[in-house]
């Protein structure tokens, strides 16, 4: 509109979605490095001998070669910034050291449990964004809708751990409906999910509840019910829209949140996945172990808001010409 | 001087009987929400006053009681009195949660503020630097520095603060860009009034204030992350009558002794859910004011 | 059915119901509204038009009790309706076009769906029919080239393009009634014409037409039949001569009274000699936008204003007046240029640079007035609190904040009860006059006013241009207004300064703008401005040009 005029000069004129794409890519990459050194400095600075750990602990009482040895072996010996280009190389390799307790390389570890916890994370997601979309645009200026709004806030605090047990509790050991420990079958899949996917569920549908409110107040809402639109054409094809955009930017987020609460989840239904192993890593202060999780978990988490983005410029185009 | 024009000048809510009247006219849920908390710190400072059991005595052979009218809450694997303990665990988890948030919020006020107020590059710097803390999950984080620090109280309040300080970080940043904007700010300026007067008597003032909010929230979610962290076993060890402790040594006996782990939870999702409902008044209030 | 009325409406009564009581909105209307006619409700915010007119096509919303004598449409009784006789009725029997285009369509739709979207609701047709329907009412509402715009977003339209795709689909299933709710505001001069031009064809070809606006002369140039609200109430009704000529109600009265531009304006002697109050040269400013590119919002302005005198400074959305604005506030720097206040530099460019602490001396001698007073204000301070915090700025000791306070709120006409109110409670009009009263606490000699008057209803904007004026006349205050609206200058100014895509197309004194306009933009602006009838004698001028 404006640039007929000439008052808008500059405009670099490579294609637009490539523009917008570099800066993102350049910021994950800057925070994956982040998060690697950070990882490093945890791995290296913590009190403790990692060489001693390596070997068994105290209690292996090794000699004093074995331990100037295995140090050599690993440069430990060598200076910190030596060290630190090391664990770089090993790491754009897609080496991400070797587990002090199972002695077996990191990644291989990940390879092989990654993929029961993602399968947790989807589900609960899944979970979570049907409840919010039979809730949300059903209710929404109906009568019973204080009553469900109540009902989301209490899903929304009651923790995932909790609920995993009294789901336990009751749908486990009392009806005897689901498995109560298990990652092999479908029927193991539902009970941990709803447990971590009923709270999240709770929270998505309360924003996008007031977001939807929101939108069914707007004008281009009159403006549909005045052509003679249902009342259910206009929630879905018009309100849903706009107010989908605040629950999808937060499911980046959830990504995230979700793998918190794997954790505890995957323990107290003794499931495979990375939750469990990252707990089984801290308890027995198996650092590399520890770290390469939480390395992985970060790369995960800047893909899924990667993905969430251009999700939202698909939902929305108006947001593509808005800059962070 | 004029007295008249003084007591014109005078808001109208400090006077008392006006405070009154609003507090009469709050819902009821947001009034039993307040009585709960209240409770609750009244269990904290002097637990003796609710119950009269010994939260630590061992009775081997009251084990396992359903709840009854002896023991309100049942017993547990010892015959320890769950009542009784989860008013003693009022006082570690109230302590756990308002250190924890208090630590959040001022590493997050450190934060924001430098990123609002600190110019563009510096903000620049701020944000990237959370972008990545944002990489890692809050459990994971503290869950990482448990690794590497260890168990205990101490860890467990600064490995819940720590990791929670991101997303407070975040929000203190967004609010004093917003304040830094608004026309009032602006308008100051043109008056005349010089910057760090204008920063101290309006900008610290109006970011502040819808914080009370989500500290109020903040509290109930750092008791309900501290729990998860003591129920994996990285806080306090048992017999300690902190409540995901508890739940930690009631899981075991989930299919048999079903309120060894309803009841701590129980009690620590009524402290979250009061916490919320509590806050959200105060932000309705808060807004009725700007509205 | 030929004979039967489009509309027909008697003692028409709706009211709101929440909980236990019922508030009535709207009492007693009555309407009658013949094809090729074309009528108007004409009022202020809040005076019931809008939902009068909603309450039409069963829109008035949740909790709605609507009763009248008689209630048609097109011979078919309204009052019995359910849910799906209204569906049936809307799009087909009556069209909608409401107000702003900007936020009546949905931004996240194509402009094909949008048109579309009353023949797709109503089962009309194939999508093939469809479409060629689609593109002939675009053709219809007056946009040339429709394949063009189909698969736009309403972001990427005009304020003109909008409205009309607007109009285009509320005509899509060709009713024989359209209702449209102030169809020309926030639009240009030039475009408001268009769009009124294209609504007189509209009446022309058979249709009727209920226009919903508070804006005077729109009404006089389309409706034949003029109905005034005022609290839910028609105070006044009857044909547009005698409404508009010979006003029987005096609120009627005060309305026409009110437009600025009726009276003539009161000469205020500026001194023009010696050095210039405030002195602008070569102003120049452009933005980096997000994308890399550089918007120039401001390409060479400069002025000159002596003291007491008053610069109007005149432009449409995007003419660049607000960048000025904030230059002249010295909240920016320009990229070239300087301006210069009390015969020192105030603003300068590059190496020329001023700093605030050079400026802030002489900012008590600079005071302004904004367009949205309620954000302004401190949210949390009392109006006590912000004339006391003004007063500190003038560096007033604090023993005299309160006798000084109330003057001021004497001065602009507002009661002392106010002090311990915040603003937040406080009226539109109210609000300015505390944001008035907050500028002269300063006691400026300069009163920048940036859209003062435009966020305010017709009567309220009427009493604080007078309070302007007053003051001006009382203080000898030097003035500058930025505004979009021709008539407020009229009223207030000596000097004017047209601006339209970031230049100064015209300046010179007000008398010799309106006398002999030079550019081809001012000569739209006056003649938008001049499309109102003079109530005494006077040809109306429908099509003025």
């Amino acid at each position: 509109m404006r640039s007929a005029s000439g008052r808008v000069t500059g405009q670099r004129p490579w294609r637009g979605w490539l523009r917008a794409l570099l800066p993102k890519l350049l910021n994950a990459v800057l925070v994956m490095w982040a998060a690697a050194t950070l990882t490093f400095l945890l791995l290296r600075l913590v009190p403790g001998d990692p060489v001693l750990a390596l070997l068994g602990g105290n209690a292996a009482n090794p000699t004093p070669e074995t331990i100037a040895a295995l140090r050599h072996a690993y440069g430990f010996d060598q200076p910190l910034i030596l060290q630190y280009g090391r664990f770089l190389n090993e790491l754009l390799h897609g080496r991400l050291g070797e587990s002090y307790a199972q002695h077996v390389a990191v990644i291989d570890i990940i390879r092989q449990q990654a993929g029961a916890t993602l399968q947790l994370v989807l589900a609960a997601l899944g979970v979570a964004w049907v409840l919010a979309l039979v809730a949300v645009p059903l209710t929404v200026g109906r009568r019973g809708q204080g009553l469900v709004s109540m009902l989301e806030v209490g899903l929304a605090t009651v923790p995932p751990f909790w609920l995993a047990l009294i789901l336990l509790a009751v749908f486990a050991f009392g009806l005897h409906w689901f498995p109560p420990a298990g990652s092999g079958s479908l029927r193991a899949l539902v009970l941990p999910a709803l447990a971590m996917g009923l709270p999240l569920g709770g929270f998505v549908s309360q924003v996008t509840r007031e977001s939807f409110e929101l939108a069914l107040a707007q004008p281009f809402v009159l403006s549909a019910r005045s052509r003679g639109l249902a009342e259910w054409r206009v929630r879905l094809q018009h309100v849903l829209r706009h107010a989908l955009l605040p629950g999808l930017s937060l499911s980046g987020w959830a990504v995230g949140a979700l793998v918190s609460g794997a954790i505890v989840v995957e323990v107290i239904f003794a499931r495979q996945g990375l939750g469990r192993q990252l707990y089984q890593a801290v308890l027995l202060q198996d650092l590399p172990l520890a770290c390469g999780i939480t390395l992985f978990v970060a790369a995960v988490y800047i893909i899924a808001n990667g993905l969430v983005d251009l999700l939202v410029q698909w939902v929305d185009p108006r947001t593509a010409k808005e800059s962070t | 001087m004029n007295t008249r024009a003084w007591n014109l000048m005078s808001p109208q809510r400090f006077r008392p009987w006006q405070r009154w009247q609003g507090l009469r006219q709050t819902p009821p849920g947001t009034a039993l929400s307040g009585l709960f908390l209240l409770l609750i710190l009244a269990a904290a400072i002097h637990p003796a006053l609710f119950t009269s059991s010994d939260p630590f005595a061992i009775a081997p052979r009251q084990a396992f009681q359903a709840p009854d009218f002896r023991h309100w809450l049942g017993t547990d694997s010892s015959g320890r009195d769950v009542f009784a303990r989860l008013v003693y665990g009022a006082r570690q988890s109230l302590v756990i949660g308002v250190a924890a948030m208090t630590l959040a919020m001022v590493i997050a006020l450190l934060l924001g503020v430098t990123a609002g107020l600190g110019g563009r590059r510096l903000d620049a710097v701020v944000s990237a630097g959370l972008n990545v803390c944002f990489a890692f999950p809050p459990l994971v984080l503290a869950l990482l520095m448990v690794a590497a620090f260890g168990t205990g109280l101490l860890p467990l309040i600064i490995a819940t603060g720590v990791g929670a300080s991101p997303g407070y970080a975040r929000m203190v940043r967004g609010q004093v860009l917003g304040v830094r904007q608004a026309g009032y700010i602006q308008a100051a300026t043109v008056l005349g009034h010089a910057p760090a007067g204008v920063l101290l008597r309006q900008v610290i003032p109006n970011t502040l204030r819808p914080l009370v909010v989500t500290l109020t929230m903040g509290i109930g979610q750092m008791i309900v992350w501290a729990s998860a962290l003591s129920f994996l076993g990285l806080g306090e060890p048992p017999p300690s009558p902190e409540w995901g402790t508890m739940l930690s040594m009631g899981r075991d006996f989930v299919a048999t002794a079903w309120w060894l782990t309803c009841m701590p939870g129980l009690v620590i999702v009524l402290v979250a859910l009061t916490t919320t409902v509590l806050g959200r008044h105060l932000q309705r209030k808060l807004e009725g004011r700007l509205a | 059915m030929s004979g039967a009325p489009l509309l027909q409406i008697q003692d028409l009564e709706i009211g709101f119901r929440r909980r236990r009581t019922c508030r009535q909105v709207v009492h007693g209307v009555n309407l009658r509204l013949e094809a090729g006619q074309a009528a108007a409700l004409v009022g202020e915010s809040g005076s019931g038009k809008s939902v009068t007119a909603r309450s039409l096509v069963g829109l008035a919303g949740a909790g709605a009790e609507v009763r009248a004598a008689t209630l048609q449409a097109g011979g078919r009784d309204l009052q019995g309706f359910r849910e799906a006789d209204w569906r049936a009725l809307r799009g087909r029997q009556i069209g909608l076009v409401w107000q702003d285009a900007l936020v009546s369509l949905d931004p996240l739709h194509t402009v094909e769906h949008a048109v579309g979207e009353a023949l797709r609701a109503h089962r009309w047709g194939t999508p093939a029919r469809r479409r060629e329907r689609v593109r002939e009412a675009l053709r219809q509402a007056g946009l040339a080239e429709p394949d063009r715009l189909l698969q736009r977003h309403p972001g990427q339209l005009s304020g003109g393009q909008r409205q009309r795709v607007l109009i285009a689909a509320a005509l899509v299933l060709d009713p024989p009634l359209l209702i449209a709710d102030e169809p020309t505001t926030a639009l240009d001069a030039h475009v408001q014409l268009q769009i009124i031009e294209l609504l007189q064809d509209i009446v022309k070809q058979g249709r009727g037409l209920l226009i919903i606006s508070h804006d005077l002369g729109l009404v006089a140039q389309l409706a034949g039949q003029v109905h005034v609200m005022r609290h839910g109430r028609v105070v006044e009704q009857g044909d547009r001569a005698e409404v508009l000529r010979q006003p029987r109600h005096a609120y009627t009265r005060a309305l026409l009274q009110a437009r600025p531009g009726r009276l003539a304006p009161s000469p205020v002697v500026s001194t023009t000699d010696g050095p210039p109050l405030l002195e602008a040269e070569g102003l120049v400013k452009s933005y980096r936008q997000a994308d890399g590119s550089r918007y120039l919002a401001l390409a060479e302005a400069g002025f000159r204003l002596a003291e007491a005198g008053a610069l109007g400074i005149i432009g449409a959305s995007g003419s660049g007046k607000s960048t000025l604005a904030s230059l002249l506030l010295g909240l920016q720097s320009p990229d070239q240029g300087r301006i210069s206040f009390l015969g020192q530099p105030w603003i300068g460019a590059g190496q020329a640079e001023v700093t605030e602490r050079e400026r802030r001396p002489r900012r008590r001698q600079m005071a302004a007035v904004y367009q949205d007073p309620l954000s302004s204000f401190d949210p949390r301070w009392t109006v006590a609190r912000i004339l006391a915090d003004a007063l500190a700025a003038a560096e007033v000791p604090g023993a005299e904040h309160p006798e000084q306070s109330l003057e001021l709120l004497e001065r602009v006409g507002l009661p002392t009860a106010l002090l311990p109110q915040l603003p937040a409670s406080l009226s539109g009009g109210q609000r300015q006059r505390l944001a008035i009263a907050r500028a002269l606490a300063v006691r400026p000699r300069l009163l920048i006013c940036d859209e003062a008057v435009s966020a305010l209803d017709v009567l309220v904007q009427a009493q604080i241009l007078d309070l302007l004026l007053d003051l001006r006349r009382q203080l000898g205050l030097a003035c500058v207004f930025i505004t979009h609206d021709l008539r407020v200058v009229q009223q207030l100014c000596d000097q004017v300064l047209v601006m339209h895509e970031g230049r100064v197309v015209e300046q010179g004194p007000l008398a010799e703008i309106f006398a002999r306009p030079r550019h081809r933009h001012t000569r739209e602006l006056l003649a938008a401005a001049a499309g109102v009838p003079e109530p005494e004698g006077d040809q109306d001028q429908s099509s003025p040009r």
